[in-house]
């Protein structure tokens, strides 16, 4: 058994490896992490670019496709519950388990899915925002006073924003907690405060930090004009907040605004605003910034074109075809008003020859998109086409999901408006010289003939006008005692509780004892 | 007179003296040997009814001064006992027999081997030769159904590229996710199954309870399982064989949908909204196929007492019943044991190295089978599909063609397991020796994904494809001194060892899109466009990699000691630490943790009093303690790390990603520990032709890993991974083995098994988190409700409930118009069911699982059964509850039009009461009882007349049929192959490969 000799001449080899394996045993008790692809915390924060990143992370509840524009989350609750916005159940597409014609019909629940994620949006703000500060201390240590400037910014621009969120969530569900990140509130948990307890603590937030911050424009971060505008709004509804109105007080923060030499106007153009490259617009006052590679969730085109209008654009995902605005909206535009282009209606065109759509039901239908929408139960066939398409950000041939065009949280053009209604309601209801004035800036920039009166119903309007789809509308129809009206097609009248939101039944089970539910039904 | 008296007394008083005297001491001496000739060292030699013992020397010799009648009584490990009279001899040689008794038997433990006689603690015992027959994927699928209270149930049905179990032991002892037992293969811990072939396997030994399993440490929660492979013969004779065998099968499992006829008249006539497409296609024949497959193993062993080796090379090739999803294995495996250093010094070495090449199928296509309109053609001329490459695609975005997905997807995937390693044991002193061990396994895996540009759910990407590579490395280093001694009757032995173990992660990938050409598949991945011009979701272009390490060191002890065999005590402690754990872990230890255990055992049948008692050969009972643990997957759970995440943020005129902790930290994450006492009684009888064992068990799983429910504020992230949860688990097991029939032609053996487990959630969330007064749970068990719309969750895990309650709503009926009525918890009726109507509808564990298997032999004959099932258990059918009415316009399952789900479809078809038909109750729940034939094999063994036995030693034809039948009322897919461990027990899948029914036919021999 030649093979079996040379084999065991290999035997000093095999021992020569146990010799080994004993000295491994020297280090025998060693257990440090090795650590290679995973970052510590310890081991970042050390240049100011990187500490620039760590605020990032206040605003990175905003972003995205599941931030202030998520259509199941904050934005349905302030666009899909008004007369802007609908989705008709396409065929057996959109129907959503009925949440969004629960929304839009006001038969909403306790436990409704974008109730639900409402909350979380907001307080996942103020959670990320109160992170933000316990990492600053961490890093720059506990005496405030002692901090760099870039410190000092930083925790204002936190503050600010988690003031923000705090406003957000206030204004849906009314009766909320503060979390001020306070000993208090992290031993014991938060407290639920009245609205006007919540109204009084945001306001002292963002006046107090006012001075710290920048008084520059730096398009996207929270500066003191940002917070100036946020303080504005917070005025401007003060009246449904605190049943106080504080309409002075609004229009000293816009005056602010547009005497204080930031440079905001408006653009000439009214869709400027809205292009894909509107990065540093100077009629945006607080955006989030949107771009298909680094920061993605504008999804505009993809959930409102039709199937068909990949052919047009090229798309490389086929839109969804789902929300749409209501005839009657789509019907306070008038002819001549440029601004009625952002809604796409008509025949879906391809080299001069209308396309042809066929699916289930339909053989190679003319794809004509109807100005209003008759029903939004199940599909008729017709179901397909019907509504005006929201294309007034750029519609962008070639992309996929995403877009590059930033949406504006804040505009200029809102100021100008808002200032105007604070003058005419201090006029009993009737327009000023002043009030005209700021209307018309915005009414001829749509190409249209300057009022010469104007009343608060058509005000309404003209808001709605301007600033469709971009989160006011709720906001502006509680306002004007609107919103539970029933003003619009498939609304019905329901009680004024509803212009709150019912606390999520969730948030109710998760922290028994701290939350009473509203009256909302 | 008096003085006659007296003088008789004093002589029978004399007498009786010198008649004691007179059984003088003689001195014996002896030699004993095995049946092959070999000395027997340390064998035990004995004065039967005394304590008057010695063991034999190096050579086999023996010398003991015993009465001249005494018995000798000769015993050692392996071999059978004997008892030998002196009757006055002076030289007394033994011969003994290998041992084939039951208690006798040995069993692998820990870090050593046990007679039965001797385990203390729960260890069940599965030699080759009762191995499941047939292909398995994996060594689990060789004991599928043969140890009472081990659940093992195939992923990914039969899949012949998903090669892994579900191994689950005594009931669910996590939350998570799947705790398998630890592997330790020829004592390499965590060693990989796929290094093994079935047919290299000697014995696989399956520690049940704590005080067994308590020698790993915090691994072994779950259990330990010990695979022994075959080693070298001795007999200095050079021998070979071979295995081989062929298969095919059918499906064993697919639901019941219209045909093309049927969904005419029935959804299209019926009036449901139906569209005839004209065609008439059987969706699942055209997604499957006949599949052949085949295996073919060699092995060489020879040698001697001083070396002897062993090598064996295995091929297989296996299709499965969907089109383009293979399997290809080669192993090969070399084992070797010597002794050198005048038999001191004793080396074993083990390599073995395994290359496997898999295409994966994509189980959805199982679903799209279903829901696919059958008169839907499979390709079409039509304009709108060119785009598609041809293949006819459904209007409803979630509805694909499975051949078109086939046909235009690329899925490969190669893997290699190298696993080396080396003992070396030196004899120091008689009855002390060191041990030292040292093993290496590294596993590579690359896998190569395609998707061509005119695949629908990919269109316009212009082609997706991936490439991604995952390795893995281990090195165990262990030292053991061990000591044997052995005075009178009492038996001892001590052990002391220390270990080092590290492992190593790393993996890399990179995708891409935007290709120009289909044909270079994933090739090329640079030629894309995606990466460079970031369109896109990033879902598409990118690329990664990642490496971690892991360290774990072991010191651990272990004495057995027992008093004339009658009376064994264990007790062992293992004191480890790991890296993944930080210093906070333990405020005493830190990162180390004690696993303690106890374990003592009576054998009754070596008491005097059982000395009588007829046809009872065996009885025994155990009782144990010990403590294992769990570590946690992650390997740096404990640290605060930060990392980038989210959308980038805009600032100071450039994008900027934002960087912050991704999670909630904890620095007190620690193992889990679980306490277990098991009691346990075997017996043997009737010459040990019948025997078994019950046992009795309670587990306390503590301080359970999960990530728990936390308030947002003042906890940044809603989430966090603490130990907290406590489970209980109580159950009984019985295993029978029996030999009905024994002569020359004729064997009938029998063997059972059964096993009933209890489990209870004592604690999952609760005032530390959420808040006194609140009733502690956790919702699971999501589904999507699929086609866009929001799920719900089906399963409810709180306190005070057995792990797998169904929670919903409870089916009554339908009423007159088609709506569903429930059963509300008061008692009432409603056809509007809220979220309050909800309750617990039933629980998915089975009440017993079962074993049998049955041999018989004939002569030459041989026929095999094994039978494996369950009684109790829930599944969710989840193809039921998605496909069991007329909801979408595709196809639906024929039994929307048989039963009470027939009464559904008087509904009326607007979408949003279309929508309603999908309602998660009890009416989607199906008992899952079964009784399976895993195996039925029929063997033919001729005699060999002589001058073919000089070449060919043993051969032998068999034909098995796998799957055979499987007695069952529920009406989905294989209930055997729907997972009962986790926390979503008894779900039935709608993405589920299909089970097979195979048949093998087989060829060894022997030279």
């Amino acid at each position: 058994m030649f093979i079996l000799e040379k084999i065991m001449k290999l035997n000093k080899f095999f021992i020569g490896i146990l010799a080994a394996s004993m000295c491994f045993t020297t280090a025998c008790t060693d257990l440090e992490p090795e650590i290679y692809s995973d970052v510590l915390k310890d081991d970042y924060y050390k240049t100011p670019e990187q500490f620039s990143t760590l605020v990032a992370n206040a605003y990175s509840q905003l972003a995205g496709e599941y931030g202030y524009i998520y259509r199941e989350g904050y934005w349905s609750m302030q666009e899909y519950t008004t007369d802007e916005v609908v989705i008709p159940t396409r065929g057996t597409d959109w129907f959503d388990n009925g949440v969004p014609q629960a929304m839009h019909k006001h038969t909403w629940e306790a436990n409704t899915r974008d109730i639900n994620n409402g909350w979380s949006f907001a307080y996942g703000g103020v959670a990320k925002c109160n992170t933000v500060l316990d990492n600053i201390k961490e890093i720059a240590g506990e005496d405030e006073s002692q901090y760099s400037d870039a410190a000092k910014a930083g925790v204002a621009e936190a503050k600010t924003l988690r003031a923000f969120y705090h406003l957000l969530a206030m204004d849906l569900y009314g009766n909320v907690a503060i979390d001020d990140n306070s000993e208090e509130v992290k031993t014991n948990g938060v407290k639920q405060s009245t609205r006007k307890e919540v109204f009084e603590w945001i306001e002292k937030e963002l006046l107090d930090n006012l001075d710290v911050m920048d008084n520059t424009v730096r398009y996207g971060s929270m500066t003191r004009p940002v917070a100036r505008m946020i303080l504005a709004k917070m005025y401007l509804n003060a009246e449904v907040y605190t049943g106080t109105p504080m309409w002075e007080k609004c229009i000293e923060q816009c005056d602010s605004i547009i005497n204080g030499g930031y440079g905001y106007m408006l653009n000439p153009d009214y869709f400027t605003t809205f292009k894909k490259d509107n990065t540093a617009n100077m009629e945006i006052i607080f955006p989030i910034v949107f771009d298909q590679v680094y920061a993605k969730g504008n999804m505009f085109h993809l959930i409102t074109l039709h199937y068909v209008h990949q052919e047009v654009y090229g798309f490389t995902t086929q839109p969804w075809n789902g929300p749409c605005t209501l005839g009657s909206f789509y019907d306070k535009y008038d002819d001549k008003d440029l601004r009625k282009a952002q809604w796409f209606v008509g025949p879906i065109m391809k080299d001069g020859k209308v396309l042809k759509y066929s699916n289930s039901t339909l053989t190679d239908a003319d794809a004509i998109i109807a100005d209003t929408v008759t029903t939004i139960e199940d599909g008729t066939a017709a179901n397909t086409f019907e509504g005006p398409r929201f294309v007034k950000f750029e519609i962008e041939p070639g992309i996929e999901h995403h877009a590059n065009a930033d949406f504006p949280i804040y505009r200029y053009a809102d100021v100008l408006l808002m200032k105007a209604e604070c003058l005419m309601r201090l006029n009993g209801g009737s327009s000023t010289s002043e009030a005209l004035a700021l209307v018309n800036e915005v009414h001829t920039r749509a190409g249209l003939p300057a009022y010469t009166n104007i009343t608060l119903d058509e005000l309404l309007d003209e808001r709605g006008r301007e600033l469709a789809w971009e989160g006011h509308r709720r906001q502006d129809l509680i306002r004007f005692g609107k919103f539970t009206t029933g003003m619009w097609e498939f609304m019905s009248p329901r009680s004024t509780n509803r212009n709150i939101f019912p606390i999520p039944q969730w948030v109710l089970d998760a922290n028994p004892g701290v939350y009473k539910q509203n009256t909302w039904q | 007179m008096l003085k006659k008296i007296y003088g008789l007394a004093l002589m029978l008083v004399m007498l009786l003296v010198s008649a004691t005297a007179m059984a003088q001491s003689v001195t014996v001496t002896g030699n004993v040997t095995d049946q092959t000739g070999e000395v027997v060292i340390g064998a035990s030699i004995l004065e039967k009814g005394t304590s008057n013992g010695t063991i034999t020397d190096f050579d086999g010799n023996f010398s003991i001064s015993v009465d001249a009648n005494a018995t000798l009584v000769i015993s050692y490990v392996g071999y059978q006992t004997q008892e030998v009279a002196i009757k006055g001899k002076k030289v007394v040689n033994v011969v003994m027999a290998d041992d084939t008794q039951l208690l006798q038997e040995v069993v692998a433990v820990g870090y050593g081997t046990q007679t039965k006689k001797e385990i203390t603690g729960s260890v069940s015992s599965v030699k080759a030769e009762s191995f499941n027959k047939g292909v398995s994927a994996n060594p689990m699928g060789l004991i599928q159904g043969k140890v009472a209270g081990l659940t093992i149930i195939k992923n990914g049905g039969d899949d012949p590229a998903q090669n892994s179990y579900n191994v689950q032991l005594r009931g669910v002892g996590s939350l998570s996710g799947a705790a398998s037992p630890l592997y330790v293969i020829d004592g390499v811990p965590g060693g990989d199954l796929s290094s093994v072939l079935p047919s290299d396997i000697e014995s696989i030994d399956v520690l049940k309870d704590g005080s067994a399993a308590a020698i790993y440490g915090t691994r072994a929660n779950a259990g330990v399982i010990l695979i022994t492979t075959k080693r070298g013969s001795k007999d200095g004779k050079f021998h070979a064989e071979y295995n081989g065998n062929v298969s095919t099968g059918v499906i064993a499992d697919a639901p019941r949908v219209l045909t093309a006829d049927e969904y005419r008249e029935k959804m299209v006539n019926g009036g449901f909204g139906g569209i005839d497409y004209g065609a008439n296609t059987n969706w699942l024949k055209e997604i499957t196929r006949t599949p052949i497959s085949h295996t073919h193993n060699v092995s060489v062993s020879g040698g001697t007492e001083n070396f002897n080796f062993r090598a064996s090379a295995g091929y297989r090739g296996l299709q499965g019943v969907a089109l383009n999803s293979d399997y290809e294995e080669l192993n090969a495996r070399f084992a070797a044991n010597q002794k050198t250093l005048n038999k001191r010094l004793e080396l074993a070495y083990d390599f073995s190295y395994t290359s496997s090449d898999k295409n994966w199928a994509n189980y959805d296509n199982f679903n799209q089978a279903v829901r696919s309109n059958p008169t839907m053609p499979v390709t079409s001329d039509e304009d709108r599909f060119v785009k598609y490459g041809g293949y006819f695609e459904s209007d409803n975005f979630y509805t694909r063609n499975p051949v078109s997905d086939i046909m235009q997807t690329t899925n490969d995937q190669k893997d290699q397991v190298v696993l080396g390693s080396v003992r070396a044991t030196l004899n120091i002193i008689d009855g002390l020796k060191f041990s030292t061990f040292y093993s290496i396994q590294n596993n590579t895996s690359w896998n190569g994904k395609y998707q061509n540009s005119t695949l629908r759910d990919v269109y316009g990407k212009g082609g997706s494809a991936s490439q991604s590579y995952s390795g893995y490395t281990q090195q165990v280093v262990e030292n053991t001194l061990q000591y044997v001694a052995q005075w009178d009757a009492h038996a001892f032995q001590a052990m002391i060892g220390q270990g080092y173990q590290t492992e190593t992660f790393q993996g890399f990938n990179a995708y891409n899109t935007g290709f120009p050409l289909d044909k270079l598949l994933y090739n090329n991945l640079g030629l894309g466009t995606g990466i460079v011009d970031g369109k896109g979701a990033s879902a598409y272009a990118g690329l990664g990699s990642y490496k971690y390490k892991d360290k774990l060191a072991s010191f651990f002890a272990r004495v057995m000691y027992n008093y004339d065999q009658r009376y064994f005590l264990s007790a062992s402690v293992r004191f480890e630490g790991s890296s993944k754990f930080g210093v906070k872990a333990d405020p005493i230890l830190g990162q180390w943790g004690v696993f303690p255990s106890i374990s003592g055992s009576w054998n009754i049948m070596g008491e005097e009093f059982m000395a009588n008692v007829q046809n009872l050969d065996d009885l025994k009972i155990r009782l144990g303690y010990g403590v294992t643990g769990n570590m946690p997957g992650d390997h740096y759970l404990y640290a605060m790390k930060v990392g980038a995440g989210g959308d980038y943020i805009f600032s100071n005129g450039k994008f900027i990603q934002p960087w912050g902790p991704q999670s909630n930290v904890n620095e007190t994450i620690r193992w889990e520990e679980k306490h277990e006492f098991n009691f346990g009684f075997d017996f043997g009888a009737f010459g040990n032709r019948f025997s078994g064992s019950l046992d009795a068990y309670f587990r306390n799983t503590t301080d359970l890993l999960y990530e728990y429910d936390v308030p947002v504020p003042p906890y940044p992230f809603g989430k966090m991974w603490d130990n907290y949860g406590i489970i209980h688990n109580y159950g009984i097991e019985l295993q029978l083995n029996g030999t009905a029939i024994q002569t020359k032609d004729w064997t009938w053996d029998l063997g059972f098994n059964a096993a009933w487990n209890r489990n209870m959630v004592v604690r999952i969330t609760g005032d530390q988190y959420g808040a006194e007064g609140v009733e502690s749970f956790v919702n699971t068990g999501y589904i999507s409700s699929g086609d866009g719309e929001t799920g719900n969750y089906t399963m409810r895990l709180a306190e005070g409930q057995p792990i797998g309650n169904f929670y919903g709503y409870k089916y009554y009926g339908f009423d007159k118009d088609g709506n569903w009525v429930f059963e509300t918890p008061k008692g009432g009726y409603t056809t509007n069911p809220q979220e309050a109507d909800k309750q617990i509808i039933g629980n998915a564990q089975p009440l017993l699982t079962l074993g049998f298997n049955t041999t018989l032999r004939y002569k030459e004959f041989d026929l095999g059964l094994n039978f494996r099932g369950q009684i109790g258990g829930l599944i969710f059918n989840e193809t039921r509850y998605f496909y069991e009415n007329t909801r979408g316009v595709e196809n639906c399952l024929a039994s929307a039009f048989e039963g009470d789900a027939q009464y559904m479809l008087t509904w009326k078809t607007s979408g949003s009461e279309k929508a309603s038909l999908r309602r998660f109750s009890d009416f989607y729940l199906e008992n899952a009882s079964y009784l399976k034939l895993n195996d039925l094999t029929i063997g033919y063994t001729p005699n060999l007349p002589e001058n073919f036995s000089k070449w060919i030693s043993y051969i032998r034809v068999y034909f098995t049929a796998q799957n055979l039948f499987t007695l069952t009322g529920y009406s989905g897919h294989d209930p055997a192959s729907v997972s009962m461990s986790g926390l979503t027990p008894g779900f039935d899948g709608r993405s589920y490969y299909p089970t097979q029914r195979s048949f093998n036919l087989g060829l060894q021999f022997k030279f």
